[in-house]
């Protein structure tokens, strides 16, 4: 372990003293963070999120639950009526603490409130179809489409979220089984909303409803200085990564890597210290831009720890793919050629040069499949305060995408 | 008692066979010349005594241990000094040498221990904290070798570490060395094409050239495969093969051959010799500028197994 450390401090130390380096992968990140958040800050807002219009077509239909085998029909109107869209609408988009953010407008023409999401008079289109109760009661597929404005990724997502959490409780039946058979409450206060289900056993309990509000009061809007801090950290801790291969290259080459394995140390080592040197010098590199970002133009990147989670997958990822490189690029120059090249077209490709929103379809499936583009929506949401749930899905796909990589990298190289 | 032994060891990259069945023994203490030419497969056999490359044929064992079945036991008794200088530019010699010294599992008092030891031999403790990129060729040299030597190894493999450096530089670099086998006891394995290099440092020396051995033994031994002869060098203006031809022609000439604007002869007694071929010029039509009269040597060995000059 201590050959491992030691490998991978040498690759810290040599590149803290690369005038060059710190110019490119410290100095320019900030000065472009500077330059496009402030003069893009017209066009993407200050990061503050004012409450916005949604329209709201619900032609569900109330419904009973299907009779258990065997039962007579006439015990059918034992059963309770559930409305589950008009508990949609008036229990959860209608609570106080949504109705801060979101402002909900019926509307009955579902063509008419698409053409107004378009022309940008509200944010989204909640459509809950006829047979959403029907459906969610007898456990056949049960959805609420959220049609939303592309160019309001922020708001669109908080209301996707509340929707979400709503139909996972009632087709998972949590909901239904907590109407009918609600939790005794202490001291006897109310236990529900509004009781609105004719011929209901129960009344919708508050604790029942989707924690949606931690949500909508916790949401803020992404500033154009925070999604270029985002934008540019990612995109050039993927240059420094790259810049790692370079170096591994130039080690191959200058005889020290040969050095390093005429001593009693094995293949393995060299690799993991080498890999861990990467990951170590990228991980530093977010540090710093964090903080340098957070105290010059005041980013905020939301709860450090799950920011600095998403970081270190990233470098994780960043290191993995740097590990790659070098096990396929022979030349020195040429891993300096692809620094520019593969950093630049990655950033392009996955929003850190312009929102992703303003892509066609066919681009944003390809931005998918790039790990900037998991980092860059990670920091996004957490930005936007989006909470711990957003952030697992991007960790996991960076870290399996660094540990897939490293794993290939480290193999070729190896192998050679 | 060998410490290394290289048993008919071939190495082939692709077609090319690199290393064609060398074989030779490195006895405890001594210090052991691997001479010829660039190209000749003198680091591809250093190479695979380091274990950076496997043998396609032939096995080497080291202090009684199969490099190729106990690679890590072998480089912790190995000391190797690369031909290129292999440190990080960036960092200082200490730093360089902690790095080194950590690679053979030093660390602590030890290690800094072993480093003013390995600067004290290779006399440059006072520039310790210095950049290697600050540093002279020749003081990278000393480093590269001072890196070799921390975990004090039985075996000194130097593969040409006197390439590209001042003559003042070279002969401070040869002096240690010549230290190192003499005052500690370490067995040095010396590949160089400088063969005043080797016959000041070595005391048994192996040929190489095309990737096999054309000789090895003893200094005497094998400065005797040229029998007595000596290597005659006559500056002349516009030498021809018909002059050439001549002069292998004379008695006491065993071979001539043309060289730039010289012609060598290789010859039993110089002394008789030189008033023929200096009459076989001027026969010919020729005028002779300069004579230089070369004592038998490793050079005129070489010339005389290989018809070429050492530094072809």
């Amino acid at each position: 372990m201590r050959k491992v450390l030691a490998i991978a401090l040498c690759a810290l130390t040599r590149t803290a003293r690369d005038r060059k380096a710190l110019l490119l992968f410290l100095l320019m990140p900030m000065i472009l963070i500077g330059i496009l958040g402030s003069a893009l800050k017209g066009l993407m807002g200050d990061g503050k999120i004012n409450p916005f219009d949604v329209l709201l077509v619900n032609e569900d239909v109330p419904a009973r639950p299907p009779l258990p085998a065997g039962a007579p029909a006439a015990a059918l109107d034992q059963l309770p009526v559930f409305d589950f869209g008009k508990l949609l609408a008036d229990d959860v988009l209608g609570s106080d603490e949504v109705r801060k953010i979101i402002r909900v407008t019926p509307a009955t023409d579902l063509e008419a409130a698409k053409s107004d999401v378009a022309a940008g008079k509200a944010v989204a289109v909640i459509y809950v179809p006829s047979t959403f109760t029907a459906d969610a009661l007898a456990a056949r597929p049960a959805t609420v489409q959220v049609l939303s404005d592309p160019g309001r990724p922020t708001q669109a997502e908080m209301v996707a979220h509340v929707v979400s959490g709503f139909t996972a409780a009632v087709t998972s039946g949590t909901l239904q089984s907590r109407i009918l058979n609600p939790r005794p409450v202490q001291g006897g206060g109310d236990q529900g909303g509004n009781s609105l289900l004719p011929g209901s056993a129960g009344a919708m309990p508050r604790d029942a409803i989707p924690r949606i509000t931690e949500v909508a009061s916790g949401a803020r809007n992404v500033s154009a200085m925070q999604y270029y801090a985002a934008a540019m950290a990612i995109m050039f801790m993927l240059m420094t990564a790259f810049s790692r291969a370079g170096d591994i290259i130039t080690e191959r080459e200058d005889g020290t890597l040969a050095r390093v394995l005429v001593s009693p140390t094995s293949k393995a080592t060299v690799l993991a210290g080498q890999i861990l040197g990467s990951v170590a010098l990228v991980l530093a590199q977010f540090i710093i831009l964090m903080l340098g970002t957070r105290f010059l133009f005041g980013v905020y990147w939301g709860e450090p720890l799950p920011a600095l989670l998403l970081g270190t997958a990233f470098a994780l990822a960043a290191a993995g793919i740097g590990t790659a490189a070098a096990s396929i690029l022979r030349d020195p120059r040429a891993a300096d050629a692809s620094v520019g090249l593969v950093g630049t077209i990655f950033a392009a490709l996955s929003g850190s040069m312009f929102p992703l929103y303003i892509f066609p379809d066919g681009l944003k499936t390809v931005a998918r499949f790039i790990p900037n583009y998991w980092a860059l929506q990670g920091f996004l949401d957490q930005m936007a305060g989006l909470g711990q749930n957003s952030l697992w899905l991007p960790v996991s796909i960076l870290a399996l995408i660094g540990v897939a990589t490293a794993a290939a990298g480290a193999w070729r190289l190896a192998s050679r | 008692m060998p410490v290394l032994q290289v048993h008919n060891v071939v190495k082939r990259f692709g077609e090319a066979e690199a290393v064609r069945g060398v074989s030779f023994e490195v006895r405890r203490g001594e210090s052991f010349g691997l001479l010829g030419p660039n190209g000749a497969g003198k680091s591809t056999t250093i190479s695979m005594i380091c274990g950076l490359l496997q043998p396609n044929e032939g096995e080497i064992i080291v202090a009684g241990m199969n490099v190729r079945r106990n690679p890590l036991a072998v480089k912790r008794i190995m000391g190797v000094v690369p031909q290129d200088v292999a440190l990080y530019p960036t960092l200082s010699a200490r730093e360089n040498l902690a790095f080194w010294g950590t690679m053979y599992g030093l660390s602590g008092r030890e290690l800094r221990a072993r480093i003013d030891e390995a600067l004290q031999i290779v006399s440059l403790a006072d520039r310790q904290k210095e950049r290697i990129d600050t540093y002279s060729g020749g003081m990278k040299r000393r480093i590269n070798i001072a890196a070799s030597l921390l975990h004090r190894p039985q075996v000194l493999i130097m593969d040409e570490p006197t390439v590209g450096i001042d003559p003042q530089s070279r002969s401070n670099i040869l002096k240690t060395v010549k230290r190192l086998n003499g005052e500690k006891g370490i067995t040095v394995v010396y590949t160089s094409h400088y063969m005043e290099e080797v016959e000041f440092l070595c005391q048994r020396v192996a040929i190489i050239d095309h990737g096999k051995l054309i000789a090895q033994g003893t200094l005497d031994e094998v400065r005797r495969l040229a029998g007595s002869q000596t290597a005659v060098h006559l500056k002349v203006k516009d030498p021809d093969e018909a002059l050439v031809a001549a002069l292998s022609r004379v008695p006491g000439v065993r071979q001539a051959r043309r060289e730039d604007g010289s012609v060598i002869a290789l010859v039993s007694e110089a002394a008789e010799t030189l008033a023929p071929l200096m009459a076989t010029i001027s026969a010919a039509g020729k005028r002779v500028t300069g004579v230089e009269v070369e004592e038998p040597n490793l050079e005129t060995v070489f010339l005389h197994l290989t018809g070429r000059a050492l530094r072809d």
